[in-house]
């Protein structure tokens, strides 16, 4: 600005401008450092704050999936651990059952396997029946209210001790739950996987009552217990393969989580970038827009000292 | 005879003491706010001729004079106008942009907490605790809605009192500058060298100055001394001696607004209002404040209304099709009334000048919020039909297409964006109406159950167990559902999209308005200094001047007192 005549308001004017405008840039980078924040309102950077809100809800989303993997990771553990422990007990009864099936044990040996077989029975039935903290039994699929194997009684209401008496083992299926976009996760380990033979139908328990009822029974046949040894190993199998579907599943819930930790460390990076501050930079800001602030001030001070009316004596 | 040297150094003596008064002035008027500076132009005498030749006769003071400039008058006074122009959009829009995006009144982090809610509660439909969380989620994100809806509705008020505040100032104004031009014209008549009245000049340029902050105006200066002016439109504000009163009313086509035009006499000697059109008023704050209101503003609140008709409408769909934990049928998650969905979020208000003999309504009955903007339409009868075109637009109407028995408002690609129905099937011509589809959305929003059970997370097909969560997969899926703006074929994007878009728009409105206002007032500082650095009062300057005035002063004193000596000495000789 090439400046002729200058009048002295004039120069009041463009003085305290000059300060207010200096000042009010240091109360923005004060801001700044104060939110940590190098974008506050939209206007400071629009693209920039739509890329932040954009991060911020996609960020957001994967806190929740991993919120879900959480829930996953809890119920699958505890299938596991579940499905573990009703191996063991198979074990023992499949132990039990061979040393009865063997054609050297008489009737005697038979009602105290056949005891041994009740207690394990009854271990099997609590391990299919477990329920997580909440209450929700984990081998009932959606209908998590309902306890999948009753103990048969012939009180009324008549229960037959299958498989989830008011649904049809077929529509019984586990919920989809989200763990990334795009990927749900199917809970469908039921109690019909697991502890169901899918041939005849029958589960475990049911196997197990009419094996104890024949190695009790006077007229005892090596060949119908077999058959029912069988059956049972069959169903065993079918508990191992669930055990291993879980297993599959915890490992993809784990992988799963580790993409989702890295993304959302990605999307708050890229928030963080569009609209954070770079504290060295905001602070060297700071101290040299203070210095010229002061240099202004004492310009000002010094030169508007500075008038002709000093030397006009009165 | 006299000695001529007397008249003279008397000549040069009362030169000097003007001279010293003027300055006095302008020393007192340094800080005065639209001074310039005075000067004293001061002319020799004619001169007497003799046989020697021609001898001088001293000085006249000609006249006091304005150091002034019409040019950098004229300049400054569009500047004004431009500068408030912008700094009144961007004082309001600021105000939108410090709350679109803040954590504790934005809609971000609302939206995407309320969908975390969904996905929770997909994982455990059955617990009642995620049901509350989400319920809880939904209620943050009616009432971020309608909070929202509060700040844009408060802005529409404060705005509509900065209306009210400008048009009380233009009428100061214009009302002054009436009276001194009154003033201007007889005082000018009155003199006897023409020496301008300067000090009421200058009130008079300082008067225009700040009705030129308020509204846009054009200056005609007349021969007499006094100003007529006028408004872009070129509708009069001051003519000589008179001033034209400009008043505000409520709007005929939106109570909420106020509109405001000058007063005029009608036929039967009624005085009715004139209404300015915001974009016919050039600069100034008033149009500032009413283009903000018309464009941004409105385009901003809809927008918003638009995001929570369509998470309300779409949520609740969802609701309908499933099962709450009680296995009955969903029902409606959020409420926007008591009436239809389409007449609870929708607004229509008929042009107050309608016909009352033969009265029409109309009534929203459906729209399609998956191709909706954020426009509000002007529906107008035309030969007993509807036609219509965006609001604030000066377009063709286009007839609305008959679909019996309603009308429909559609795209381009002749897809139903709004129907709706007349009350009356003999409409009167002309009459018009202003429909708002969406407007009254985020404000009527509230979450419609109390009960977490009511969630309906379950599918509809087959038994019905608690731990299905068919349904509220459809939530958690909504999130990235490009479920607006697709009209004309567009594919459309997701509403937490649409609000950051939103976001986005705000934030560039505001910067550009910023930029704009910050321009202005550059160029209006520019100007500024060029007329201070002609008209403004320089203190050094101005004691040089005292300096000069009080040694001409002395010298003129001196010659007197030289001349008594010499006619003394003239004397002594008898």
């Amino acid at each position: 600005m090439a400046i002729g005549r200058i009048s002295s308001q004039q120069y009041f004017n463009l003085n305290t401008e000059r300060m207010v405008k200096q000042q009010s840039g240091l109360a923005k980078i004060q801001e700044q450092l104060g939110t940590s924040q190098r974008v506050l309102r939209p206007s400071d950077d629009p693209l920039a704050m739509a890329t932040a809100l954009g991060a911020k809800t996609g960020s957001a989303e994967f806190e929740a999936f991993n919120s879900n993997i959480g829930f996953v990771n809890n119920r699958l553990g505890l299938m596991d651990t579940t499905l573990q422990s009703t191996s063991d007990v198979m074990i023992n009864i499949k132990a039990a059952m061979l040393s009865a099936a063997n054609s050297s044990t008489g009737p005697n040996e038979r009602a105290i396997v056949a005891q041994e077989l009740e207690g394990q029975l009854e271990q099997l039935r609590g391990l299919a029946n477990t329920q997580d903290s909440n209450g929700a039994y984990i081998f009932s699929g959606t209908f998590e209210d309902q306890t999948p194997f009753q103990t048969p009684s012939a009180g009324p209401p008549a229960i037959a001790g299958t498989f989830l008496e008011s649904a049809t083992p077929a529509s019984v299926t586990g919920r989809a739950i989200p763990i990334t976009n795009g990927r749900n996760m199917d809970l469908n380990i039921t109690g019909y996987d697991a502890f169901v033979d899918s041939g005849s139908g029958r589960d475990a328990f049911a196997v197990m009552r009419d094996a104890i009822n024949e190695l009790r029974s006077p007229t005892f046949s090596k060949a119908t217990f077999d058959g029912y040894r069988g059956e049972l190993d069959a169903i065993f199998d079918r508990t191992q393969l669930a055990r291993t579907k879980v297993g599959v599943r915890m490992r993809e819930a784990e992988t799963v989580e580790q993409i989702n930790v890295a993304s959302q460390a990605r999307l708050e990076n890229t928030a963080a970038e569009a609209i954070g501050l770079d504290y060295a930079k905001a602070i060297s800001e700071l101290s040299q827009g203070q210095l010229q602030l002061q240099a202004s001030q004492q310009a000002f001070v010094k030169t508007t000292q500075l008038s002709l009316f000093n030397f006009i004596n009165g | 005879m006299a000695d001529p040297v007397y008249g003279i150094a008397l000549s040069g003596l009362n030169a000097a003491r003007a001279g010293l008064a003027t300055t006095s002035h302008n020393i007192a008027n340094a800080n005065t706010v639209g001074f310039n500076r005075q000067q004293v132009r001061q002319e020799a005498r004619a001169s007497t001729g003799t046989d020697a030749g021609f001898v001088g006769q001293g000085v006249d003071i000609a006249s006091v004079e304005r150091v002034y400039s019409d040019f950098i008058n004229g300049q400054l006074q569009k500047a004004t106008s431009d500068s408030a122009f912008f700094s009144a959009k961007s004082s309001q829009v600021n105000q939108v942009d410090a709350t679109i995006a803040d954590e504790s009144t934005g809609l971000s982090t609302a939206l995407s907490n309320y969908f975390s809610a969904a996905q929770t509660l997909a994982t455990s439909p059955g617990d009642l605790s995620a049901r509350q969380n989400y319920l809880s989620a939904a209620q943050t994100l009616a009432s971020r809605f309608n909070g929202l809806d509060d700040v844009m509705q408060s802005l529409r008020t404060s705005t509509n009192l900065k209306v009210t505040d400008t048009v009380q100032k233009i009428n100061d104004a214009t009302s002054q500058i009436a009276e001194l031009n009154e003033r201007i014209v007889a005082v000018a008549s009155q003199n006897l060298k023409g020496s301008p009245p300067n000090d009421l000049l200058d009130q008079r340029d300082a008067l225009i100055m700040q009705l030129a902050e308020q509204v846009q105006v054009t200056r005609v200066n007349l021969s007499d001394g006094s100003v007529n002016l006028f408004l872009a439109s070129g509708t009069p504000l001051v003519v000589k001696t008179s001033a034209f009163q400009v008043s505000t009313q409520t709007d005929p086509n939106d109570p909420e607004n106020l509109i405001v035009g000058s007063e005029m006499l009608d036929s039967s000697g009624n005085t009715k209002i004139v209404s300015f059109d915001g974009d016919n008023l050039g600069k100034g704050a008033l149009a500032g404040f009413l283009s903000f209101r018309e464009n941004e503003l409105t385009q901003f609140q809809n927008t918003i209304s638009l995001m929570a008709a369509r998470v309300g409408e779409a949520v609740n769909n969802i609701q309908a099709a499933g099962r709450d934990l009680n296995g009955a049928a969903g029902t409606d998650l959020f409420s926007f009334g008591s009436g239809t969905f389409a007449a609870n979020i929708s607004k229509v208000i008929p042009n107050s000048n309608n016909s009352t003999s033969n009265p029409t309504s109309i009534s929203v009955n459906g729209f399609d919020l998956s191709k909706l903007g954020a426009q509000q339409y002007e529906v107008m009868i035309v030969g007993g039909v509807p036609q219509y075109r965006e609001l604030g637009s000066n377009g063709a109407f286009t007839p609305a297409t008959l679909n019996a028995p309603n009308y429909e408002i559609r795209d381009n690609s002749n897809n139903m964006l709004v129907s709706f129905g007349l009350s009356n099937a003999t409409p009167t011509d002309g009459d018009s109406f202003v429909l708002s589809p969406i407007s009254e959305a985020a404000k009527n929003m509230t979450v419609a159950l109390s009960l977490p059970e009511q969630i309906a997370a379950a599918g509809s097909t087959g038994t019905f167990s608690v731990g299905d969560n068919t349904n509220m997969l459809d939530v958690v899926a909504l999130q990235k559902q490009k479920t607006l703006y697709q009209a004309n074929g567009a594919s459309g994007v997701s509403i937490s999209d649409g609000f950051n878009q939103l976001v986005s728009k705000i934030g560039n409105k505001a910067r550009e308005f910023t930029v704009a206002s910050e321009s202005r007032k550059a160029v209006l500082d520019q100007v500024n200094q060029t007329r201070d650095s002609l008209s403004g009062v320089n203190m050094d300057e101005e004691a040089a001047n005292l300096i000069k005035f009080q040694q001409a002063y002395q010298a003129s004193g001196r010659v007197i007192a030289l001349s008594k000596e010499m006619f003394e000495q003239v004397l002594g000789l008898f």
